[in-house]
């Protein structure tokens, strides 16, 4: 059960490794003799493992310090009780969801193409502007329980924007607010993730395709996406500087504002990429820390498939998700397109707008018993699926405008 | 690998077993909520950690073929979300610092003033504990602590995606780090 062969162990020293084995009892009654016989006639390996058990002893005795003690663990039939009343609480959320999507079934809304733009990086942009839009979420009333605002995200639905009025700035803009802090953590650090490794990383059940479309590579490649959190705490000083000097002087910061702190936390997530050959390129050399694996398949037709837990917002200060969101709707410069983003969340059915650009056609569809939104590009022959089940954001995207084809592997994910 | 394919890779217990769940609620949350504990000292947060664990176990169950991994799976979710918390709680008090009177880097003392409520239910002690602990890399603060809850090497192996032959090594790299680091910051700060 250890990395040193059972014959090292009497004519070398022992690796600390091994010794904090023995000393945990994780050795087999083999190994445990063998390292045993050999501490009984080398005075150095044997000073080692008496110096290695004080330390241990000291390392185990501070932490244990951290607490709890026994009693200090609540009692567990209560806190089962609260958690029960969470969950009923939800359920009844998710029926009520239910109720105004069936409702709303029909709204399909389709967008012509005109121009061609980009490559197949659309769907990520808008993604990723969901992303930024997720960040200044209103206050999500029923689950505003103990001292947290919470959201995460229920549904997608397709709002034409103008790329003249329209702009990923809401981000940027917050920057000018207060303090901004990103965080992510380092899975991608296994080099080649095997299906089993991405598996133990994500906290939710991978899905993979039964069909994919015509043309494309049998070859899989796996890329971890990093859990991440990130933090944005109103300053109301750095704020009133940025309004006077861009010209908007007279708008009031409600003063819960001020020092408010709100989180967004992503857990990890994967990117699965189909080719017909796969190999991973090494972005280190850019200094990113997030997301630095790229995706290296070649040859057949691109196809991707992204699965990404909702993002959870939280507003962990005086101030609400909504008290941020009213203000920023307040600021008379802010782009008619993000405050068209803004107003078109709908907490009450947990219905986030996601941004389609004129080129892209877009339509309500049902994958998974879930409404999701198919968006096409014929003019480049890309095309995307994108829907929420089960609190995690899953993504079908490739180079095809067929929407049958699209659909298909989206369905056929199992 | 004597099970059928068929019950291979069924998870122990689906989110509509509600007996199972309590089950596993009732033997794990004592376990959940120590860790919680330990990464951010904060009662409420640990709470409100332990339960976010057992929702994400209820809407989506982990695949665990055993108890080891299910047990590894629950450790590995509560040591994300703690440590993340903890970092998260640090960089605040950061902000928090840099608003009131400039760049400088708060000290535990100042964290103290600013945040009593954390010093109350934390004392100075397990404040300085885990200050070093989080100095250390990610994955050397899961080692250590999730030695310290009692987990096996197969679970410490299973919750954190490394080899088990591997376990014994990188806990003792992480341990003697943890003490180097822990002694050269007492001999300076006073604890």
């Amino acid at each position: 059960m250890n990395e040193l062969q059972p014959q090292k162990y009497s004519d070398s020293c022992l690796d600390r490794g091994l010794l904090v084995s023995l000393r945990d009892g994780e050795l087999t009654p083999e190994e445990t003799e063998q390292v045993r016989a050999h501490l009984a006639v080398c005075p150095d390996c044997a000073a080692d493992e008496r110096s290695m058990q004080t330390a241990s002893e000291e390392i185990y005795d501070l932490l244990t310090l951290l607490g709890p003690s026994t009693d200090e663990i609540p009692e567990t039939e209560s806190v089962f009780s609260a958690l029960q009343s969470r969950l009923d609480a939800e359920s009844h959320r998710e029926e009520n969801h239910a109720a105004v999507s069936s409702a709303a079934g029909n709204n399909i809304r389709f967008f012509q193409a005109r121009k061609p733009q980009g490559r197949n990086r659309w769907w990520i942009a808008a993604a990723a502007a969901v992303l930024i839009a997720l960040l200044v979420l209103p206050n999500a009333g029923a689950l505003a329980n103990q001292f947290l605002a919470l959201f995460s995200v229920q549904k997608f639905q397709p709002v034409s924007v103008n790329p003249q009025t329209f702009r990923y700035g809401v981000g940027e803009d917050l920057q000018s607010f207060g303090d901004v802090s990103l965080n992510s953590s380092n899975l991608n650090s296994i080099s080649h993730p095997t299906q089993a490794q991405v598996e133990q990383d994500l906290n939710f059940k991978l899905l993979l395709p039964n069909h994919l479309p015509p043309g494309v590579g049998k070859t899989v490649q796996f890329t971890l996406v990093d859990s991440a959190d990130g933090t944005f705490t109103f300053n109301a000083a750095k704020a009133r500087a940025y309004l006077a000097q861009t010209g908007q002087g007279s708008v009031s910061i409600p003063s819960q504002l001020d020092g408010a702190t709100f989180t967004i936390t992503l857990a990890p997530g994967v990117i699965i990429n189909y080719g017909n050959q796969c190999q991973r390129q090494d972005q280190s050399a850019t200094g990113s820390s997030s997301s630095a694996a790229a995706l290296g398949c070649s040859g057949g037709k691109p196809f991707y498939i992204g699965e990404i837990p909702s993002p959870v917002i939280r507003a962990t200060g005086k101030a609400s998700l909504e008290d941020l969101r009213n203000f920023v709707l307040s600021l008379p410069k802010l782009s008619s397109g993000a405050r068209a983003l803004l107003q078109d969340v709908n907490l009450s059915s947990g219905v986030v707008p996601l941004p389609i650009p004129p080129q892209i056609q877009a339509q309500q569809v049902m994958t998974h018993g879930a409404e999701g939104v198919l968006m096409t590009d014929s003019s480049l022959s890309l095309g995307a699926v994108i829907w929420q089940t089960h609190g995690i954001i899953y993504m079908v995207a490739g180079s095809t405008s067929d929407s049958t084809q699209l659909l298909d592997s989206a369905n056929s994910l199992h | 690998m004597g099970m059928s394919s068929d019950t291979r890779n069924k998870p122990l217990v689906k989110p509509t077993d509600e007996g199972a769940f309590e089950a596993v609620f009732t033997r794990y949350y004592p376990l959940v909520y120590q860790l919680a504990y330990r990464c951010t000292g904060q009662r409420d947060e640990a709470d409100d950690i332990a339960q976010e664990v057992f929702l994400r176990f209820y809407r989506m169950p982990p695949h665990a073929r055993s108890e080891v991994e299910r047990r590894a799976w629950l450790c590995r979710v509560t040591s994300n979300l703690g440590l993340n918390a903890l970092r998260s709680r640090q960089r605040r008090i950061y902000h928090e610092e840099r608003a009131i009177d400039g760049t400088q880097t708060p000290t535990l003392e100042d964290a103290a003033q600013l945040n009593p409520e954390k010093h109350v239910i934390d004392n100075e002690q397990a404040a300085f504990i885990r200050s070093v602990l989080a100095e250390l890399p990610e994955r050397q603060q899961t080692y250590i602590l999730l030695r310290s809850i009692g987990l096996s090497y197969a679970e410490i192996a299973q919750a954190t995606g490394v080899a088990p032959a591997s376990v014994g090594s990188l806990l003792a790299r992480a341990e003697r780090e943890f003490r180097r680091r822990y002694h050269e910051r007492a001999t300076t700060t006073k604890v």
